[in-house]
């Protein structure tokens, strides 16, 4: 898939760790890292609505398309 | 008034057709080493006259038959464990199947044959025809398992992506 989540670079910028952010957003680190390691199928709205909260940052921040 | 049944998990409708299953397979198991060891003892006897000859090639399909019940065996199991969409149950379902078709194919064998040596009109109404049922039924098994292994492959996808839907 060409769509890249470069979430372990904003965790870095905002110096927060996937825990924490886990924590913040509700959903299991389990989870969390399933994006990270770009192994999701889908990312609901509002699991990217509460990541950009978090890290008060923009969709385009986390999200990439990478041919 | 509804029937409420439980179909998955234990104390379950799939529980108890696993071991119905397990049951038939042991007294299959049993039936297939005697009559085997009959048709090899005797072996001479058997091959002599035609009839007893399309028995002994129908005995071979014992084999695959007792697969495919080992196969659903497994499936049941994983249905008891409430594990409805594992990988693991479309291998067994693509086993299931090649074994029905081989089953098919061994009494579309024996039909074919016995088509070619019977004269008597009795014996060749009910012998022929019961073969080719047999066959029929058995291929037409295969299919519909086939499908279902394709429906299997579907739902295990849209569960993987369900659960990977973050």
């Amino acid at each position: 898939m060409a769509i890249i989540v470069n979430l372990d670079v904003m965790l870095a910028k905002r110096k927060i760790s996937s825990l924490e952010l886990a924590e913040k957003i509700g959903i299991t680190p389990a989870n969390l890292s399933i994006l990270k390691t770009n192994k999701g199928k889908a990312i609901r709205f509002s699991t990217l609505d509460a990541i950009c909260k978090a890290l008060n940052c923009t969709p385009g921040d986390i999200l990439e398309y990478r041919e | 008034m509804r029937l409420k049944v439980k179909i998955l998990g234990k104390k379950s409708l799939s529980s108890g057709i696993e071991m119905g299953l397990i049951i038939l397979l042991i007294i299959g198991l049993i039936i297939a080493m005697t009559v085997g060891s009959l048709i090899i003892i005797d072996w001479e006897n058997w091959m002599s006259l035609f009839l007893t000859k399309t028995i002994a090639i129908a005995y071979l399909s014992s084999f695959p038959v007792l697969i495919m019940v080992i196969e659903f065996i497994k499936i049941f199991q994983n249905l008891r464990k409430e594990k409805a969409f594992e990988k693991q149950n479309i291998k067994y379902l693509k086993i299931s199947y090649i074994a029905s078709f081989i089953i098919s194919g061994i009494y579309l064998f024996n039909t074919i044959l016995m088509l070619t040596k019977i004269t008597q009109i009795d014996a060749f109404v009910v012998y022929p025809i019961l073969m080719a049922v047999i066959a029929i039924v058995f291929f037409l098994f295969g299919i519909g398992l086939i499908v279902l292994t394709e429906i299997y492959k579907k739902a295990i996808q849209f569960k993987e992506e369900n659960e990977l839907t973050i």
